[in-house]
Parts: C-alpha cells; structure tokens; sequence
C-alpha cells in the first residue's frame, strides 16, 4: 500500500491551481520540479492548462491508471473527492487540506469517514492537514516545502509539519541527505506504526528520525519499534513532557500527551533512540547514518588540545561509556612515532603544534588496536595547524577502515575549511565533544540493541473467575476504588502471598480470629469509603491480646466516623502482624499512550523522598523483571551489604510479572498499589501488605 | 368501589414524597385502578411558558397521562404576591375552599388518589392549610416519609410527626438509609417505633442514583451554555469533581469515580481530555472560555455535553453544590430504580389494608 505513496507511477494532483502563491499551484510546482517521472494530471474544472500540463476537469476524464493522489480542496469537497479516488482504483491519496477534526466534531466524523473509504478500498490516505511527502529516489516532492533535501538514506516523519522545513532546511548545511520525508497530520488513517513497518524493509531508508507528539496505539507502535529498532536505529524526540508542554500537546492534537515517564519505558523497552532537541537529532543521525556502529563501548580520543581532551573524557565517562585501554602494542607504538612529550595514554594528546602527519599515525595506531570501538578525533587550530590536511586524513582512514571515527574540529572561520572536507566525505564533525560523545552513546546503544537476544514474554496462568468477582461486587456498589479487602483477594487469586486475615464485622469475631491466628495482630478499618486508612488513624498494629483486641476495633471504629460521619463500615479487617523483611513497593498506573506501566522501587523513605523506582510496559520479560529489581539506586540493599542478608530476589521478581500479567490479562485494572511487599530474605518469599486498586466503569 | 386518598408527607423538604407518588400511582395504574393526583397546596411554584405551575403536577401529570385539569390538580399556589396579600390581610379563606371542592371533584370515579403535602411538616400554617388542617379538612390519612440522617433524627422526627398528627397518621416510609444502617433500622429502631402504634411500611435503602442531578439541572443551576451533545443533556451526574492539578494527577483522581461532572478552567485543555478519558457525564468550563476544536469534536464523539459558564471554578462548585441531592425526580431512570426499590421493600398489603374503610 505504501509504495504507490512513495514510489507512484502517476499522479493526479486535486485541486491544482493556475495561481503562483496558491497552495494547489505550489505542490504541482514541487512535483513538476524535482523531476517526477510518470505522468502528472493536475485536476481543476476551471483550467485547461498548468505548468504547461494538460489540465482535466475530474479524475473521470482523465481515462488513465493513477497511482497517487494529492487532494488540496477546501475541506467539504475532499471526502467526496476521497470516495472518488476509490472508485477510480487509486491506491494512496495525500490530503494536504486541513479543517477536519481540529475544527471540531463535523471535521472529525468527515476525517474518520473518509479514513474508512479509504481502509474498505484498500487505499493509503496519508493526513489531512499535514504537509505532504517527499521521496528524494523516486524522485517525488508532493509537499508543499520550500526545497528537495539532498538524496540520502535518511527517513523522517513529523507529527508538524512545519518542523519538517524548518528540519529540511537545516539539513543542507548540515549536508545530511534523506530518502523519505513524511509529514502525518491528523492521522485519519496511517500513522507512525505503518511507516515504521515500510521503512523497516526499505533498502534505502537506514536511519528513521520522528518528532511525536502523541502516539496513536502506544502497544502497535512498541511492537513495530522493537522490530525496527533490532535491524536500523529509531530516533525520536518526543514533545510535550512538562506539565506546560503536556498542555501544548493536548490543544495541537486534541489528546493527552502521555507521561514522561511512560514514554522513557516504552522507548527504552523498544529500544528507540531518545533525542532532546533537534540539534540531538541531526547529531545522532549524523554519525549513524554515516558512520558504521562501533565493535565496543571503548571509546579512544585524538587530540591536538590538552582540554577539550580532558572534556571528552569526562563526557565518555558521564554517559555510561568507557575510555578505552589501549593495548601495550598501541602505546608503544605511539611513543615510538610520536614525539616525547606527547601522551601516549588515552586520550592521546599529539600536541598542540601537531601536523597532519601525527594525526595520521595516531589515528591509523589506534584503528589498529582492537580495544579501541570509536575515535574522537579534537582538533583546535593553532597557528601550525593543517586543517584542511588533516581533515583529509581523517576522511581518508574513515573511508577505508570500518571503525568507527567522529571529528570535532572546534572553532568557527578557521576550522571551515575542514569541516566542510569532513562532511562531504561522510565524517561527521560535532563543535564540542560532548556532542560528539552523545552521539557515540546513541551508536553504542544501538548495536547493543541490534545483539541483544529476542526477548520473551513471562506467561503466568491467573485464575479469573475470584478476581471478576471482587470486580463486579464492587461496581455493584457504584465503586470503583477497591480497598484492601478485595486487592487482598485478587492479590491471592493471582499467586502473592498475603498474610492470614479476615473482615471480622464484631470484636468478638476479631478476638476469635486473632486468637486462632496467634498474636501480634494488626487491625485495619474495613470501609469502602476509606483509601488512605493510615490517613485517618485507621490501623493498629502490634495487638498482643484479647482485650487489645476489642479497644482498638472500637478506638479504629470511632476515629472513622469522627472523620466522616457519614461512612460504611464494614467491621475491622484483622491481620498476622509481619515482621523483619525489606519493604519494596510494587504498583500500575495504565497510561493512555501506552497501556500498563509498572513501577517497582523499595518502600518507604526510598519511594517517598528519593523517587527511587524503575518503570517499564507491560507484559513483562523475565529479564525486564530482573532489570526493574537491578535498576534502582537502592538495589544493593536488596542484594545485601554491610551484613544484611541477601533479599529473596527470585520471589520479588516473580511478582512483578505475576502483577504484570494480572494487569495485562485484566485491562478494567487501571491503578494498582502495593504498598508495602515485603521481601524476607533468599528461600523465605514475599508478602504483600497494604494494596489498593482502581477499576473502571466498565 | 370507595375511593381511597392517601396524603404524603414529610418532616423536611426533599424527602422523596414525589418519587412516592409517581411509584405509587404508576403501580396501581398498571394495576387498573383509576387514580388521580392532587398537591392541595403549592410552596414552590415555578414560572413556566408564561404561567405559574406546580413543577411536579405538571410531571406527575404527564407521566401517567391524568385528564384532570391543572388547576384543580393544583388549586392553591404559593406565590409571593399570594403571600404579601394574605400578610396584609383579610381574605385567604377561599383556599379552603377551593381545595375541598376541587377534591371532591378530583375524587370522583376515582379508585385511588394521592396528595402530596408541602415542603414539610412545618409548611402551610400561614393559611391553615399545614399537613394536619388538611388532613381534618378532606378527612384523608397522612403517610409520612422521614429520611434518614442519624439514628437519633429518625426516631425523634417520627414521633414528632404522631404529636402533630395525632390518628390521621397513617404510618411512615423511612427512606434513605445507608447500607450499613439498614440492620439497625429493621431490628431496632422499627419494632420501637412499631410499639409506639405507628406503622412502618417501608425502609428504603440510600441509593445513590436517586440523588443524582441531571446534566440540565447543572445547566439550569448554573445558567451556562450547552456547546454540544445536546442529545445527552438528560444523563445523571452522581459526583462532582475539580480539576485543577497537573495532567497525571488528574488521571488519577478522575478514575476514582463514574457517573461525574468535571469542573475546570476553560484553559486546560489537558485536565479536559483526561476527563474525557475517564467515566465523565459532563465538562463544566468556567471563565466563559471556549475549548479548543478538537475537544468539542472529542466530547460530541463521546456523547458528554460541555457546559461554559461565566463563573470561577468556586462559584460554580459553591452553586452546584448548593442543589446536588435535592434535584427534582423527574427521570424515567430514576423513577424505575425508584420503583424496584419500593417492590423490594414496601409491605403493599399492608398498606392496603391500612387504608381500607
């Protein structure tokens, strides 16, 4: 369906327009311009002829085959032209026109109509309301920006349109070529997922670049990444992750921006590259479009400048990188090329006063060595300095060798010259070093990526007749919040331990039960109404004996109407008192880009002050589970230090992909907390303690 | 056959004494009975396309399709220029008349009629027409509805209502009682009441539902402007929450509860989609500001009208508020659940026998 989008053999232009300025004139000057091979039919009842094309009055009369579409009407007239254009047997349709679901409800039922036109016919409609695509092979420039990009094997689609020139514009001095250039508008009907698809298997598409501001099914798209992601990087910036650009988001496309941090688990998950700005972008699409990845994360720096070697190295070291160990081999043969006072340990200082040729034998030692992944090579210009030679060594040894090799030639009128030697030999040259190391954290990650072994989904069977149960009680009751009485049950159905308790309605029944149980007992107040029962002073704990036992189930009564009057009460829920063991705290939250996310971190101070969690997307691998457990900062304690026994790991991340499937098979779940999960240590298990959820309606 | 009246009261106003009514005379209706329905004395009339009217006449009325004219359904209405008159005295006399005979005309060939008293107990004495005068003046039992508060209220309210009413009391219908109440209104506060010679012929459960308010309601209340879904104007809003957080809290604060209305700023865009994500009958946006496009196209699609008023968030909850569980019964929704809980709960036999001559 795509390829008569990108590559059509002819297309009709509805809605072209005789008048230079006009939107309809500008795209069929585009596509007259960048050489477009088929036939061009610009479609206008009231012309003859444009741009010295024969100019027909409908799509009918035209009697030929048409592959592509760009539809440029007033918004009324283009389902019309839509139906049309399937009846006519035509496979993609561009609708540039804007004044659908952006002007309200009217516009939105003609989008989602002529989005099902096009789906029952087997038709691409790419928009309405964007700015069209270019295809630099074809060649194809159905769009309305100012310029064809320079041929290359770049691919980019933007949720604005106006980003795409503003990014097309800046790639010429960058000198960055793209294949395919994609502005997706409104999204009636194609989207991220069917271009990631496309450009997945597109031999001339290697690197993909996304501006995003939403996702249209957040589970489609982790899908389609993570098999793109395994055979070609995917950057993507992702806008609107502040409380103010979440806002900015929701009123550019009418739909909630998804959480930040929902976003940075999916993206890490499906092992999409993260770009902050622009400028990360064209950084990191630079060096991986040009560049082969690196064999390792060692990183070796050449440098003519003492400094901006030592800002390299902290840079490397920062990013999670190494600086690399060169071989004994390596450096002795640097300190025997290389002049005395030279640095012969990485990073290799060459001197201030270095002439092309050290930079020559420098770089072509470390190529050599084979602990060396990636080389920075830093050139200031001094006096002495060979710019423009050097440059050439350098694009000469990055021809030729398949290391991986990034400039940074700092300066501006002095290292021009250079540079633009650099860039036209596929060297990517970044002003600092930091930059040039964030792209090398970007290549490093993606080869780590395209190894990492295919990962496979945790199954848990998880009975659901016990849980819909819980579920349908409380919707009975008009509620959605279920309190620690029914997680308890749901948590039990779906195989985590809960200590021994029961909802006694009286204290009799409590002294009974605690009795039969043994003491110390904890009573909690057992309400629909009531979430936060510590809040309120709804809990005791340490209850040692029968007497205890009735004054706190009165004290916790009392305190809970004293708070609300008006409450339920359904008695005292009490409980095995547990001691010793870690507390961790286990949760969900459904985001509405990307469905479940869980969050794992310890309990406690560690949540509360230090925001110390790890988040990923279920459904859960059993190694994601393990990566939660290894990711937090608190870890180590998990794992025992200074004494501390080592927690019973195995049993934490069992439940987390118990919880993981619980939420995955139960999509009504949209909250779950438990709030305090014990975990005793190796071979003793975990408990789940405290635990609340929120369902919904339906 | 002899016709039987039945004249509904209540200790405080918004009691259920309408939804009663209705269900009443919708079963015997069905049942084939001839019934009528009269409210001899109006406190709050309305102005309705250009004439005074009682709100509820006019429903009941239509809802079981009575041929008895409006003013004799309801001959005495409260009006505030009615009331200056009578303050300024002589005159007022006439009412009693006017009621009696209107009743008696009503009455005729009817099987069953019922008349709903006045706000309360308290209500009509300015002109002799207080729930007990009435009762003396038509010769009609009063069945009382006495909602529950607190355990203490329920009983003294009742017995409150025997001093006032002496023998023309019929029993009582103790309604709204929270689920958890329910057992200790049935084993202990019922056999005393019982024991002190009044009937109880009902204790119905509190039901949220009942209490809503309808999207037109809020609207009403607050003056504002439907921009769309006007087809969904008659939805129940059983909740009212604000939203004026960040985006992720309100996700999570608005999952909490179904069946609600989200008031917030007309300005955020954000809090007004989260809503719309989560169970949402209607969007209230204050500060006389417009949603976006996509969000009006978002909400018609989802069937929740957007209310704009001029107000600031506060004044809109204050006035919200200020009607949320006294709104009219006026819902075929709430009529229904309304009438399931009667069959479930009300002795009828009982009550029958009661009203046999």
């Amino acid at each position: 369906m795509l390829g008569s989008l990108f590559s059509p053999d002819s297309v009709a232009v509805i809605g072209a327009s005789r008048t230079p300025g006009k939107l309809g004139h500008a795209v069929l000057k585009n596509i007259v311009d960048c050489g477009f091979k088929g036939p061009v039919y610009p479609v206008n009842p009231a012309a003859r002829e444009i741009l010295g094309l024969r100019c027909y009055p409908d799509l009918d009369s035209i009697g030929e085959r048409i592959d592509l579409a760009v539809i440029m009407i007033p918004a009324a007239r283009v389902p019309e032209a839509v139906s049309d254009c399937a009846r006519r047997g035509v496979k993609a349709v561009v609708v540039i026109s804007a004044g659908f679901r952006e002007t309200g409800h009217d516009g939105l039922v003609a989008e989602k109509e002529m989005a099902r036109i096009a789906s029952e016919n087997n038709m691409a409609l790419l928009g309405p309301n964007c700015l069209g695509l270019i295809n630099t092979r074809t060649p194809l420039n159905a769009s309305f920006a100012g310029a064809m990009p320079l041929k290359g094997n770049i691919s980019l689609m933007s949720q604005s349109g106006a980003l795409c020139t503003a990014i097309l514009d800046m790639s010429f001095e960058r000198k960055l070529g793209f294949s395919s250039f994609v502005s997706l508008g409104n999204k009636a009907q194609l989207n991220e997922v069917d271009f990631l698809d496309y450009w997945s298997n597109d031999p001339d598409t290697k690197v993909v670049l996304a501006y995003l501001e939403g996702i249209s099914d957040g589970g489609k798209f982790m899908k389609a990444a993570r098999t793109f992601t395994r055979k070609k990087p995917l950057i993507a910036i992702k806008a609107g992750v502040t409380n103010a650009g979440s806002k900015a988001v929701s009123s550019h496309t009418g739909s909630l921006a998804g959480s930040e941090r929902a976003y940075e688990a999916a993206f890490k998950q499906a092992g999409v590259i993260r770009a902050e700005s622009v400028a990360d972008l064209f950084d990191m699409a630079s060096s991986l479009v040009n560049q082969p990845l690196p064999g390792n994360d060692q990183i070796a720096v050449v440098t003519n400048a003492g400094g901006p070697g030592i800002m390299a190295t902290d840079a490397i070291e920062r990013a999670g990188l190494r600086l690399a160990n060169l071989s004994q081999e390596t450096m002795k043969r640097l300190a025997a090329e290389l002049p005395g006072a030279a640095s012969v340990i990485n990073p290799v200082d060459v001197l201030g006063d270095a002439l092309a040729e050290r930079y020559r034998l420098a770089l072509d030692a470390l190529i050599d060595d084979r602990n060396v992944g990636a080389i920075i090579v830093i050139l200031t210009p001094q006096i002495m300095t060979q710019v423009e030679e050097t440059a050439r060594v350098v694009a000469s040894r990055s021809e030729k060798q398949a290391k991986t090799i990034l400039a940074c030639f700092m300066g501006k009128p002095h290292v021009e010259a250079g540079i633009r030697i650099l860039n036209d030999n596929r060297v990517p040259n970044y002003a600092i070093p930091e930059r040039a190391v964030i792209s090398l954290k970007a290549m490093v990650c993606q080869k780590k990526r395209q190894e990492r072994p295919k990962r496979r989904i945790t199954r848990i069977t998880i009975p659901r007749k016990p849980i819909k149960e819980v579920f349908d009680g409380a919707r009975e009751r008009g509620q959605l919040e279920i309190g620690e009485t029914g997680a308890q049950k749901v948590l039990e159905a779906c195989g985590i331990p809960t200590p021994a308790s029961r909802l006694c309605r009286t204290p009799d029944e409590a002294v009974k039960f605690a009795e039969d149980i043994g003491y110390p007992v904890v009573l909690k107040i057992a309400s629909p109404d009531i979430l936060h029962k510590t809040d309120i002073g709804g809990v005791k704990t340490g209850v040692t004996g029968s007497q205890e036992v009735r004054d706190s189930f009165d004290l916790l009564v009392l305190r809970t109407l004293r708070y609300m009057p008006d409450v339920e009460i359904w008695g005292c829920l009490v409980q095995k008192q547990v001691e010793g063991g870690t507390e961790t705290i286990l949760g969900m939250n459904r985001d509405p880009q990307f469905g479940p996310l869980i969050m794992f971190g310890l309990g406690g101070i560690y949540v509360e002050a230090l925001k110390d969690v790890a988040f990923r997307i279920a459904p859960l691998s059993r190694r994601d589970a393990r990566q939660m457990i290894e990711e937090i900062r608190s870890s180590r304690l998990l794992y025992g230090v200074r004494g501390r026994p080592r927690s019973d790991i195995d049993a934490l991340e069992d439940a987390i992909l118990r919880i993981s499937q619980l939420v995955t098979d139960f999509p009504e779940i949209v909250e779950l907390d438990i709030n305090r999960l014990v975990v005793f240590p190796e071979g003793q298990g975990v408990t789940g303690l405290d635990m609340r959820m929120v369902i919904t309606g339906q | 056959m002899k016709q039987k009246s039945i004249y509904i009261t209540s200790t405080q106003t918004f009691a259920g004494k309408s939804a009663l009514c209705t269900a009443l005379l919708r079963r015997y209706k069905a049942k084939g009975l001839n019934v009528g329905y009269m409210k001899p004395l109006s406190s709050t009339p309305t102005f309705m396309e250009k004439q005074v009217v009682d709100e509820d006449t006019l429903f009941i009325r239509e809802q079981l399709e009575l041929p008895d004219p409006l003013d004799l359904m309801a001959p005495v209405l409260l009006t505030d220029q009615k009331i200056k008159s009578i303050l300024a005295g002589p005159g007022g006399e006439e009412d009693a008349t006017k009621i009696k005979t209107g009743f008696e005309q009503l009455s005729r060939e009817k099987d069953l009629v019922l008349l709903e008293g006045g706000g309360s107990l308290k209500e009509g004495w300015l002109l002799g027409l207080a729930p007990p005068q009435i009762s003396a003046l038509l010769h009609v039992m009063e069945l009382v509805i006495v909602p529950y508060e607190s355990d203490l209220q329920v009983v003294d309210d009742t017995l409150t209502a025997y001093r006032h009413l002496g023998d023309a009391m019929l029993g009582t219908v103790i309604n709204r009682v929270p689920g958890h109440k329910l057992g200790y209104i049935q084993e202990l506060v019922a056999p005393f009441i019982e024991k002190r010679g009044i009937q109880v012929f009902a204790i119905l459960p509190r039901q949220r539902i009942l209490y809503a308010a309808s999207v037109e309601e809020i609207q009403e209340g607050l003056g504002g402007e439907v921009i769309c879904a006007h087809d969904h104007l008659n939805e129940l809003v059983e909740h009212l929450m604000v939203g004026a957080m960040g985006v992720e809290s309100a996700l999570t604060y608005f999952r909490r509860k179904a069946n609600k209305a989200v008031i917030t700023g007309g300005d955020r865009p954000d809090i007004q989609i989260a809503a719309l994500e989560t169970s949402t009958k209607c969007l209230i946006l204050t500060g006389n500001l417009k949603p976006n496009p996509l969000i009006i196209g978002k909400a018609e699609e989802a069937g929740v009208p957007i209310i704009i008023t001029k107000y600031d968030t506060m004044t809109a909850v204050d006035i919200i508020e200020s009607f949320f569980g006294k709104t009219r019964f006026h819902q075929e929704r709430k009529i229904t659940q309304f009438e399931t809980l009667l069959e479930e709960s009300m002795d009828f036999e009982r009550l029958e026998r009661a009203i046999s001559p």
